[in-house]
């Protein structure tokens, strides 16, 4: 029934703070570094702004991520993919090179830009039904 | 539905991710890392002080690219994996890591390797499972979880009011089988088509890789302990946080058949 759906649809919605989400924005520089992490060989490792461990991406429910990278390793494409994330929505922005994007070429850029996530109101409807007949 | 009915629906992915290359097996080269969904409205908030996020990892010493080249050529017919050199928390050895007596933290551990999975546990001390793959689920204890490559995991963990010892925290790749726990019954017929994991172990090969929760600088960082047996808590017992029920039986089914064979140039 419509009614019945527009009834747990509006509070829900209403909880979800909107103007709280924040927009996070990374400048992602990936290149070539040095590192011996067991300490038994120094090797070339993939870093991200000349540091390796590359950062945590941190973000709270509802925001946006937005990275912006750049691929300088000279030698090697590159991409970034985002593991567990449904990217509803947003698929060409989840990272499998010749699945959903072309690599990233060296010298090249790509912005990646998702939200995480409010899911697409669809979805949302039949989720909510499968637990009101439950 | 009636308006005293509570809902309870997923609208976001709150917990933990990571995040890593998706260009010809490159990631295990350096570019993974962690990816952490904050919930200021998790179940669990008000259960825990402080998170600590950990990685654990497998690790070579030769370039994706040579190893790739290797492993899917026709000289390895059976696929065998290239074994690893040693195993990492946090992309290191040796980690420290401060925790305040009494105090209860969350721990938010991601396999982030290319190839091993790892059994993870902490002497002296029970981890509260809250969280898998970000899904929440009911708190369950275990002594040991196994993470494949790629798994996810969160638990609480509450430190002890004792500040002269420091516990080793043990993350052991997985060099034999995956069939950890109760899925060892359900494979049993396969059981002689099975081989190791690791196809060699190499006599210098540690596949134990040890951090300390750390009360007191000063006190020792004791060796782990051996075990004779690795028993990591069956995950296949994990109840949803939302008690969602089981789907029923399905109206339609197809069988989907997946083989490891070998191509026509004779790679696997």
């Amino acid at each position: 029934m419509v009614s019945r759906k527009m009834l747990f649809l509006s509070p829900l919605l209403a909880v979800i703070p909107a103007a709280v989400a924040r927009t996070i924005t990374y400048d992602f520089n990936v290149s070539w570094v040095s590192a011996n992490p067991d300490g038994q060989f120094e090797r070339p490792v993939i870093g991200i702004n000349g540091q390796w461990p590359i950062p945590t991406i941190r973000g709270d429910v509802g925001d946006r991520i937005i990275i912006n990278t750049l691929n300088s390793l000279g030698d090697q494409d590159t991409s970034l993919h985002f593991h567990g994330l449904f990217m509803n929505g947003t698929t060409h922005m989840d990272g499998p090179v010749q699945v959903s994007q072309c690599a990233i070429p060296p010298g090249g850029r790509f912005t990646y830009n998702f939200t995480v996530s409010l899911m697409h109101k669809a979805k949302l409807t039949q989720l909510c039904e499968g637990h009101a007949s439950s | 539905m009636h308006p005293a009915d509570t809902l309870v629906c997923q609208l976001q992915q709150p917990g933990t991710y990571w995040y890593h290359s998706h260009n010809k097996g490159q990631y295990p080269d350096g570019l993974r890392g962690p990816l952490i969904i904050n919930d200021p409205a998790s179940p669990f908030a008000d259960a825990y002080k402080e998170e600590l996020v950990l990685s654990v990892s497998d690790w070579y010493h030769d370039p994706m690219t040579s190893l790739i080249s290797g492993f899917m050529d026709k000289s390895n017919p059976t696929g065998a994996e290239p074994v690893p050199k040693a195993a990492l928390w946090n992309e290191t050895q040796g980690l420290k890591i401060s925790v305040k007596p009494g105090q209860t933290y969350l721990f938010r551990v991601v396999n982030i390797g290319a190839f091993a999975g790892q059994y993870v546990w902490m002497e002296g001390h029970k981890m509260q499972i809250v969280e898998v793959d970000g899904v929440y689920t009911q708190q369950a204890e275990a002594d040991m979880v196994y993470l494949s490559a790629a798994q996810r995991c969160s638990f609480l963990v509450t430190m002890k009011n004792d500040t002269t010892a420091n516990f080793p925290m043990v993350a052991s790749m997985d060099t034999v089988s995956c069939l950890a726990g109760g899925r060892l019954a359900m494979l049993q017929p396969y059981t002689d088509s099975l081989q190791s994991l690791f196809d060699v172990l190499p006599d210098d090969l540690n596949w134990n890789v040890t951090a300390w929760l750390t009360y007191n600088d000063t006190a020792d960082f004791p060796d782990p302990a051996l075990l004779d047996e690795l028993n990591p808590f069956d995950d296949m017992t994990l109840v949803p946080y939302d008690q969602m029920t089981l789907l029923p039986e399905p109206d339609q089914s197809f069988e989907l058949n997946v083989i490891m064979s070998d191509l026509s140039d004779g790679a696997n």
